[in-house]
């Protein structure tokens, strides 16, 4: 396993906008980091440059301290694994797993080896015999996974993997693949557009938009200390609240904000009602485990989650801790 | 819907009919080899013949080399259907994968080309063939029938290969397969259908042709059999020799029609061996 450093990556297509507006961040050897971001934000893109897929325009790019932004992908000995699974349709199962190796000319008994071995993993061995035709959606995933793992390549890229499985598949698969990886102790780079895929399964999150990267950290500090407004309410459901100066100080609840052009942020589940100021309550959404409320705090609307259900009146007392405080420059939307 | 036995009757009944219609021509002809010389053009028309008889048959290979005719056509259609199979699969590739510039303006080209009628084509092409030294040779049909299918060739394949799921590639990539291995091992084996459908075509247009061939060989030891059905004559030339016409056109179609029964079976392997989708 080894190290993969992307260094100011730069890729505009046809002279569109730039998808990749000079990203940096490196994974450490062993590290399970995500991509993560709406569609189009460019995380799949870079995925397929650290592939050799696609090139970037410029910057630079290490796997395990070695330069490969010009190396074929089939040199830079690294697994990918397709959102749809990219399986070869006319070959077996075995044969799909195979592959890789017998490429690399390694010797029969340890291809049949390591083949039965990934196929033990991610038990395959009933079906080694089919072609993918005759697999369900959730075999076919775990025949790309195996097809990934046989290689013990230097890195993983992972793209979307879960997102053609159903909710439950999903839920399930999710833990499977964190265990997964961490026995191989594999260096990963995982990308999705689901926030909570990103926050369970990764070490550390790299958040994306519009090409350019808008925080680093672990699950922890970034959901913690958001470095910016779209970060804020890109993670979280409900997403932060976010209220401008002027609210925050007609809701009363914010107690006093330092000067300045401010948007005031808080999450809704470290809003406490019960004690503190009077709102209005707007709107009801039971979801089961808890119940969403939309508040009207002077004016300003706050959200909030209560566990259970909610059995309060058409009005509540509501108050923020201080500590749960979030600010940002109103300009340029960064934390202050 | 379960289909009712009246439907399924009226199906029957139909492809029957559309059967009869297409075979009753080859059917007529297979009858004809089969007459003695005075039925053949007997008035009134005799459907059945009183007797058997093979003597058309007979009659046909010893008027004409007719076992060197199907041996040429074999040889001339297997090297056009390789070669233009071989080319145009390698063509079409690089038109659908590899982002040539100008690729799409050289495929309409290749359209264009290919709208020009055979006659236009005749002259030029024996002068040509002549220069190169490759009249009355197998060669020589070989080259100018690869020419002429490769248009057709590309653009079926091109259609395919465009179909096909782009990642299923990348993946052979990063396992290591080279762009030729990736053709060969990957691309072709799940186009094996289309590969196969271009394939009979080519075969049958070169079988069947006759134009170019009359043109280009004008000796027994290069011509193929369409040519060789038209040189048949009788004693003398208000005589022609329907019998054994007839007895031509039987000999020299069955081998094609088992060639492609052959073929088709593949085809139908290769989809459900294939089975990209899922």
């Amino acid at each position: 396993m080894a190290e993969v450093k992307v260094e100011e990556i730069r890729k505009s297509f046809a002279g569109g906008k730039p998808v990749l507006d000079g990203v940096s961040f490196t994974v450490a050897d062993g590290e399970f980091v995500s991509l993560l971001g709406p569609s189009g934000c460019g995380k799949t893109t870079l995925l397929r440059i650290i592939a050799g897929l696609e090139y970037a325009d410029s910057g630079r790019l290490s796997i395990g301290g070695r330069e490969v932004s010009d190396v074929p992908p089939k040199d830079r000995d690294i697994a990918f694994v397709f959102q749809n699974y990219a399986l070869y349709p006319h070959l077996t199962v075995g044969e799909n797993v195979a592959m890789g190796l017998k490429l690399r000319g390694a010797p029969a008994a340890e291809i049949a080896r390591r083949t039965a071995d990934a196929a033990a993993r991610l038990g395959l061995e009933p079906l080694l015999e089919r072609r993918p035709a005759a697999l369900s959606g959730g075999q076919r995933q775990r025949v790309a996974l195996a097809r990934a793992l046989v290689r013990e390549p230097r890195a993983f890229l992972l793209d979307e993997p879960l997102s053609n499985l159903d909710a439950v598949l999903r839920e399930r698969t999710r833990g499977e693949l964190k265990l997964l990886f961490k026995r191989a102790k594999g260096t990963v780079v995982y990308v999705t557009h689901d926030q909570v895929e990103a926050m369970t399964m990764s070490d550390r999150v790299v958040l994306l938009n519009e090409g350019k990267l808008q925080q680093i950290g672990t699950p922890e500090e970034i959901y913690r200390r958001p470095a910016n407004v779209y970060v804020a309410t890109f993670l979280g459901a409900p997403p932060m609240n976010i209220v401008p100066r002027a609210e925050a100080e007609r809701s009363g609840l914010f107690g006093d904000l330092p000067p300045g052009e401010l948007l005031v942020g808080a999450r809704p589940e470290e809003l406490v009602v019960g004690t503190g100021r009077e709102a209005a309550v707007v709107l009801v959404e039971p979801v089961g485990s808890h119940t969403i409320l939309t508040l009207d705090a002077g004016g300003a609307s706050l959200r909030a989650v209560v566990p259970g259900t909610w059995a309060g009146g058409p009005s509540c007392k509501v108050s923020v801790p201080p500590g749960s405080v979030h600010l940002f420059d109103a300009a340029t939307g960064a934390r202050r | 819907m379960r289909p009712t036995l009246r439907g399924r009757a009226l199906f029957l009944l139909a492809v029957a009919a559309v059967a009869a219609w297409s075979l009753a021509p080859f059917l007529w002809q297979a009858i004809t080899s089969l007459k003695p010389a005075v039925e053949v053009a007997a008035v009134p028309v005799r459907y059945w013949p009183s007797t058997l008889d093979f003597s058309s048959y007979a009659q046909m290979f010893k008027a004409r080399p007719f076992a060197t005719y199907i041996w040429n056509s074999l040889v001339v259609g297997a090297g056009t259907t390789a070669l233009t199979t071989a080319l145009g699969v390698c063509a079409a590739y690089a038109f659908s994968r590899l982002g040539l510039p100008g690729g799409r303006a050289a495929l309409i080209g290749i359209l264009g080309l290919s709208l020009f009628p055979g006659t236009v084509l005749i002259v030029p092409l024996k002068m040509l063939a002549a220069k190169a030294g490759l009249l009355n040779t197998r060669t020589g049909l070989v080259i100018a029938y690869t020419a002429l299918n490769l248009p057709f060739a590309i653009w079926v394949l091109k259609a395919f290969f465009d179909r096909l799921p782009k990642d299923v590639e990348e993946a052979a990539w990063l396992d290591g397969l080279s762009r030729w291995q990736t053709l060969w091992k990957i691309v072709l084996p799940l186009s094996a259908p289309a590969v196969a459908t271009t394939a009979i075509l080519v075969f049958i247009f070169s079988w069947n042709e006759f134009l170019i061939a009359q043109t280009l060989v004008s000796r027994d030891a290069a011509r193929t059999v369409p040519v060789g059905i038209a040189m048949l004559s009788g004693v003398t030339v208000y005589e022609v020799p329907w019998g054994q016409i007839a007895a031509a056109v039987v000999v020299t179609t069955l081998p094609v029609v088992a060639i492609v029964l052959a073929f088709q079976r593949r085809i139908v392997e290769g989809l459900t061996a294939g089975a990209v989708k899922g």
